[in-house]
């Protein structure tokens, strides 16, 4: 978390620092003269579709509502009982590129805007910690040690597309820092998606299903003028999807102290958290 | 325009989903997997099984029905051919006709086969073919399935004894420096069981000396012999080391060829050894690896009780004792834990290995009461029956043995395997039930199917438990469906409620008379513990103390006490039992306890005093054969009179009605019983000559001829002892339908009585007189037939008056009533002018006999049936067909609607001298001795003599009502030196015998009747022996309630084989 901020407050000096050694106001509208350009502006309009380009940096906070074993195979229900069990899910902090494109709206003072994030599709490391991480999910089947070892950290992956669309009011349309804010929805759009725990995948991967789902986006940035068209931008995003379910079935395990068995079917594991992610996309850009 | 942008940004993120989405990744590789398919998934007996009794049910289960109807085909195939059919059990014989014994259960998952067609101690193969469950994916047509071996309970003739097995293993798995492979690994909790080809001369089973279990080293050096708990007996051995193996160490168990079988034939000396495997991982840690309570579930008040067993279809944990005998009894299983450790499955993946220590039991409830053919009930009941595990039981866990290695379990194609091996004694609560019932049930294989239910690793063992009822009179095969959980958090009862307590002895404390040449059975109310059992001293208190050397083994809940020499007769004897005996509580032993009521009152030293078979009242006397089966103890003559009649006993008279032809149910031993203490050296089998007149280098012999002239020998045993011997042909020697003779010779070689009561020749033809020793040989023609009794045994006369067989009451010998016919002159006539006893009190004629009998399936009440001939005069009273000799008419009152059969094959009486005063023509005096007298119990004209068990109101007790046919035999009776006759030759008499059967603390069965009708016997005397010309009488009165005959089995120790004494 100090991380974070320490990452924020940085950028926020950069900015600042950008729009301090530029005293007068940035021109109304300096359309750029780049190739294509025209055909952007011709397809959208004038002074309307904007872009930033830089650095994502996702902060994936995961709030692990439950992680519960149900549907538990006969071999299963000897070993663990069904139900909640401890532990959390997590992801690690990645840094990618990405776009932010904006479309301005025709309302107003020119403020507003509809929004966008478009990048590659992050890969999701889900990870898991505490007790369902550190220890055997089944020690003993029966007072029988299992010899089944603790998962570890790394349980699977997924590739997401988390489609991002805000409303966005600027503020201080004159100045060379432009604050802003906004509101959106995303959904969560998981593709790709296996685990990649070892023990879990020795004899195949369980088919892992994760809930497609609407979340809620608030943003805040600020836009600081450079030169010319082109604007840096320190943009954060709190990004929410509550209530993701992400369900594992058809797991095979290898149970060591149970050598009569090839392999133990395990039963179905269903993960519910909230996925929150706080995106800080530091980028520059400029307005066709 | 404004539209048309918004159209284009709208496609623009759809084509990037789109297209992101088209670059991700496949479906996860999902493990699917493989389908088991149906198959064979438990059979048993298990293959390689050498100790199946005949009782057994065979089950075949599949996890999809079988088709019943290829199943039931008969198959074809003659000696060492595959057989042809879908499912066939083949022998030495060839193919096994199966088509009654052969049924299809559990919803037509399992064939069951009813093993009693097959014979003991032979093995036989077991074919399933594919065409019996086409779905199965498991069975092969090339090949047996499995082999097993059926019990063989009798000694062998002509064979020495020999290993079968070793932990149910092949005992070359277990030779020094084999390389034969275990086919599960020896472990350091083990116990080693051997399992013989024949029961042992358990004399000679001696541990420390015949059989020793010595710790070696690397070199082979002796290092020292393990203490170990030895349980030996029939052709078992079980040796439980008291500590555990060390891992790695070599062990050897040394069987010395000192070993006999019952023929004293030598066992072949053998060391097997043993080198055990750790339990505890690691090898030198205290703790079990894997602790475990095995408790049986669903039992009796558990939810869901019973449930549906996979095997059998039937309820589990719910047991049905069926037999003939005794009806069906259900038995249900108590809800019991046992402590039980697991070896380390990853060290042991082909076979983890359980053990549950010894001491621990199981419960059932009990038979309350036991009623004959289920319907009449009696007084014995058994309480709780108890099984405690006197060495450890031993399991191993496994894939399903049907599929591949290494198949992945599944629950209903390809269950898991379990093992399990144990030495079991049955106990029950009630003392008299206990006496009867008590017995170790030896080398039990266990095989089981494991399975996941309720979150628990659940057990189901199948076994057929082969039960000796009636103190061994009978068996029960009892399947034993048993189901157990597996779950370490079960809390185990550790304490022990109880502590042991002596509940019978035979003899019974204070008692007099005792055989000389006998075991003692002590029986406790549970199993003992290897402790103390060298403490036992038996004195010679007659003899100054001298102490008597005794062995001492465990039996069930009885410890057999061996004089190691045959006692002084007349003697006085005490034997101490030690206080120190504790039972087999494994978490807290307790010793002996007294008390006021039990067998000695309190004590802790048993009383007896040995018969004294002095003769003051008479000369030697030979020895009699009192019951011959089959057959009768004398030499016949008019053996070809009648047709289907076998003749009469030579000296008897011509008018006798001639016995049946004689018949031998192949189920039972051939046996001969004497009226004296035998000397055992001369019980020796022969070989028949071929002319079937004599036996060769024996006193008896069997014989085979197709023709009825040339006489081949039948291969016997011939188990000794005191007063009867019992001869065993080999297995399937005596097939049904066939003719055979038994020969007992007259002359040498012969059966000799005891030198001390002179060693004399057995008399053939007492008819002619009692003091005869010799005479021609008893020729016995037979058939041999299927078995038809429910219970069959020689039942003697007990107590004795005439100990030693001299046909008169001795000083020493004491009235024993219960066996006796008191007599009255009631009248005289003629010359005789008055005729009364010498001694009013010497008034009774004592009686000794050896009934061989055979209990029948039961059938509806009437004791009309001619065998009886009662009317029935009212609603469940019923009447003699006549008045008595009084005219007195005598009935007797039934209960309930059922009675049991029982035969009474003939025998010989043998009846102690009465001495009479006579005065003839009213002034001579005339003193008469009527020697010895012999009564035989003579076949009914118009077929077997059967009496009948019937329930009486008010009574819990069985009682027996039987009219039997006599006649009564004065051979040795001279009046006047010969001068006057007599007709006491063949008078025939007609008693009708009625009373209860009653069980005892010791294990005998009691049947105890008395006559209902007054007998009147007129003895006639006549001149100069000239039939017809009869001058006086004297009319002699059984009165009613005189003539008491008590008969008693001998407790065989269950079934046991009588152990020669040495």
């Amino acid at each position: 978390m100090t991380r974070r901020y320490t990452l924020t407050t940085l950028a926020t000096a950069t900015l600042l620092a950008c729009a301090s050694s530029h005293a007068e106001p940035p021109p109304a509208y300096s359309p750029p003269d780049y190739p294509g350009a025209g055909l952007v502006r011709k397809m959208f309009g004038e002074n309307k579709l904007y872009f930033r380009i830089g650095a994502l940096y996702a902060i994936p906070y995961i709030k692990t509502h439950s992680i519960v074993l149900k549907n538990l195979s006969e071999l299963a229900s000897v070993a663990v009982e069904p139900g909640p069990q401890e532990g959390e899910a997590y992801s690690d902090p990645q840094l990618q590129p990405a776009a932010i494109i904006g479309y301005r709206l025709p309302w107003g003072d020119g403020g507003w805007s509809v929004e966008t994030v478009v990048g590659a599709p992050p890969t999701l490391k889900i990870k898991a910690r505490g007790k369902i991480a550190d220890q055997p999910l089944v020690k003993e089947a029966n007072g029988i040690p299992t010899g089944v070892p603790a998962l570890g950290h790394n349980v699977a992956e997924t590739k997401a597309i988390p489609p991002v669309v805000t409303l966005v009011k600027r503020f201080r349309l004159n100045q060379r820092l432009r604050p802003y804010a906004g509101l959106g929805l995303t959904y969560l759009y998981t593709y790709d998606t296996h685990v990649t725990n070892p023990i879990l995948t020795e004899f195949g991967e369980p088919k892992l299903t994760i809930d497609n789902k609407f979340g809620w986006v608030a943003q805040a940035g600020l836009d600081a003028h450079v030169k010319g068209p082109w604007w840096a931008t320190l943009d954060i995003k709190y990004i929410s999807v509550p209530n993701v379910t992400a369900t594992m079935e058809k797991t095979y395990i290898r149970a060591p102290g149970l050598p009569q068995y090839q392999y133990a079917e395990v039963g179905d594991a269903q993960f519910k958290a909230d996925l929150n992610n706080l995106a800080i996309t530091l980028g520059a850009g400029f307005t066709f | 325009m404004t539209i048309t942008r918004w159209h284009h940004t709208s496609l623009l993120v759809f084509c990037m989903a789109t297209m992101l989405t088209a670059c991700g990744g496949s479906d996860p590789k999902v493990f699917n997997p493989p389908k088991p398919g149906d198959a064979l998934i438990y059979a048993y007996p298990d293959n390689g099984l050498v100790d199946v009794p005949l009782s057994t049910h065979g089950l075949w289960v599949f996890s999809s029905p079988v088709d019943k109807q290829a199943v039931s085909r008969p198959c074809t195939g003659g000696a060492g051919e595959k057989p042809q059919g879908s499912f066939c059990v083949t022998g030495p014989d060839g193919v096994v006709d199966m088509s009654q014994h052969l049924s299809v259960i559990n919803g037509g998952k399992t064939i069951q086969l009813d093993m009693s067609i097959l014979k003991a101690g032979t093995r036989y193969q077991v074919w399933v073919r594919p065409s019996a469950n086409p779905q199965a994916v498991n069975l092969s047509g090339d090949k047996p399935l499995l082999s097993f071996r059926t019990r063989q309970s009798n000694p062998i003739p002509g064979q020495a004894p020999y290993i079968l097995a070793v932990n149910h293993d092949s005992p070359d798995a277990f030779a020094p420096d084999t390389k034969v492979k275990t086919r599960f690994p020896f472990m350091d909790f083990s116990p080693i069981r051997v399992t013989f080809s024949e029961p042992l001369d358990q004399n000679t089973m001696v541990q420390g000396q015949t059989v020793t279990l010595m710790e070696v080293d690397d070199s082979g050096n002796d290092v020292g012999e393990v203490p170990a708990s030895m349980h030996s007996e029939r052709h078992y051995l079980s040796l439980q080391p008291k500590q555990y193996l060390t891992p790695g160490h070599h062990y050897q168990l040394r069987l010395s060829s000192d070993i006999h079988d019952l023929d004293n034939q030598s066992l072949a000396a053998t060391t097997l050894e043993f080198v055990p495997h750790p339990s505890h991982n690691p090898a030198d840690s205290d703790k079990p690896y894997i602790t475990q309570t095995l408790q049986t579930y669903p039992a009796l008040g558990d939810p869901g009780y019973p449930r549906t067993s996979h095997l059998t279809g039937r309820p589990l944990n719910r047991f049905e004792l069926e037999t003939t005998a005794l009806g069906v009894n259900m038995a249900d299983s108590l809800p019991n834990g046992l402590k039980a450790y697991l070896g380390d499955p990853t060290v042991y993946p082909e076979a983890t290995p359980v053990v549950a220590p010894a001491g621990q039991q199981l419960s059932l409830t009990g038979i309350d009461p036991v009623k004959l053919g289920g319907k009449v009930h009696t007084d014995l009941a058994t309480g709780k029956i108890t099984g405690t595990f006197i060495d450890n039981v031993t399991g191993y866990l496994t894939t399903n043995p049907f599929r591949p290695k290494g198949f992945q379990p599944d629950d209903e194609k390809a269950p898991l395997y379990v093992y399990m091996d144990f030495d079991l004694a049955m106990q029950t609560e009630n003392p008299n039930g206990n006496a009867t019932l008590n017995q170790n049930m030896m080398h039990v294989e266990a095989v089981g199917i494991v399975t996941i239910e309720d979150k628990k690793l659940t057990f189901e063992v199948f076994r057929t438990l082969e039960f000796d009822v009636l103190s061994g009179a009978t068996t029960i095969g009892a399947d034993f469906s048993l189901g157990a959980r597996s779950d370490p958090d079960i809390p185990v009862d550790t304490v022990n409620h109880e502590a042991p307590t002596l509940t019978g002895s035979l003899p019974i404390n204070n008692a007099e008379g005792v055989e000389s040449n006998k075991n003692i059975l002590l029986t406790f109310s549970e199993p003992l513990a290897d402790v103390a059992l060298d403490q036992f001293h038996l004195l010679d208190i007659s003899n100054g103390g001298v102490q008597v050397p005794v062995k001492v083994r465990r039996d069930g809940t009885t410890l057999v006490v061996s004089p190691q020499q045959t006692l002084n007769s007349n003697s006085e004897y005490h034997l101490q039992i030690p206080d120190q005996l504790t039972d087999q509580h494994l978490f807290h032993p307790r010793t002996l306890a007294h008390s006021a009521d039990d067998a000695l009152s309190g004590g802790n030293t048993l009383v007896f005093t040995t018969a004294d078979y002095r003769r003051t009242a008479s000369g030697d006397m030979p020895p009699l054969v009192l019951g011959l089966y089959p057959g009768i103890g004398c030499a016949l003559v008019d053996t070809d009179k009648t047709p289907g009649r076998a003749g009469r006993c030579a000296g008897g008279l011509s008018t006798d009605t001639l016995y049946q032809d004689f018949q031998y149910e192949t189920s039972r031993g051939i046996s001969i019983a004497f009226s004296q203490p035998m000397d055992t050296s001369t019980m020796r089998v022969g070989t028949i000559t071929a002319d079937g007149s004599a036996c060769l280098n024996g006193a008896i012999c069997v014989g085979h001829s197709d023709n009825g002239s040339q006489w081949q020998p039948v291969a016997t045993s011939l188990v000794a002892a005191n007063t009867s011997a019992t001869l065993f042909p080999a297995p399937g020697d005596m097939p049904v339908g066939g003719g055979y003779r038994l020969v007992v010779n007259g002359d040498e070689p012969t059966f000799h009585s005891t030198a001390e009561l002179g060693g004399l020749r057995i008399n053939t033809t007492p008819l002619m007189s009692l003091q005869d020793p010799g005479g021609p040989n008893i020729v016995i023609n037979f058939t041999a037939v299927a078995p038809f009794d429910t219970v069959a045994s020689t039942i003697f006369t007990r107590p004795l008056t005439d100990t030693n067989g001299s046909g008169f009451q001795d000083d020493s010998e004491q009235e024993r009533i219960r066996n006796s016919a008191a007599g009255a002159i009631e009248g005289v006539g003629g010359v005789i002018t008055d005729a009364r006893f010498a001694d009013p009190n010497k008034n009774k004629i004592f009686l000794s006999g050896a009934l061989p009998i055979a209990f029948l399936p039961k059938q509806p009440l009437d004791l009309g049936r001619p065998s009886l001939g009662f009317k029935q005069t009212a609603p469940n009273h019923w009447c003699g067909p006549q008045p008595d000799d009084h005219g007195n008419t005598f009935c007797i009152d039934t209960e309930g609607d059922t009675m049991i059969p029982v035969e009474a094959n003939p025998t010989l009486v043998l009846g102690t001298s009465l001495t009479l005063q006579a005065t003839v023509l009213g002034t001579v005096p005339l003193t008469l001795s009527t020697n010895g007298l012999l009564l035989r119990i003579r076949p009914r004209d118009d077929g077997t003599t059967y009496g009948f068990v019937v329930n009486r109101p008010g009574d819990q007790r069985p009682f027996f009502i039987v009219k039997l046919n006599a006649y009564l035999d004065a051979p040795d009776l001279q009046v006047a030196g010969g001068v006057i006759g007599h007709d006491l030759h063949s008078a025939a008499a007609t008693a009708y015998l009625y009373g209860p059967i009653s069980y005892h603390r010791d294990g005998r069965i009691f049947l105890s009747t008395t006559n209902l009708n007054a007998i009147v016997k007129r003895i006639n005397v006549n001149v100069l022996s000239i039939s017809g010309a009869n001058a006086g009488y004297a009319d002699l009165l059984l009165d009613v309630g005189s003539y008491n005959i008590q008969v008693v089995n001998t407790p065989s120790r269950a079934r046991k084989i009588p152990q020669p004494l040495p």
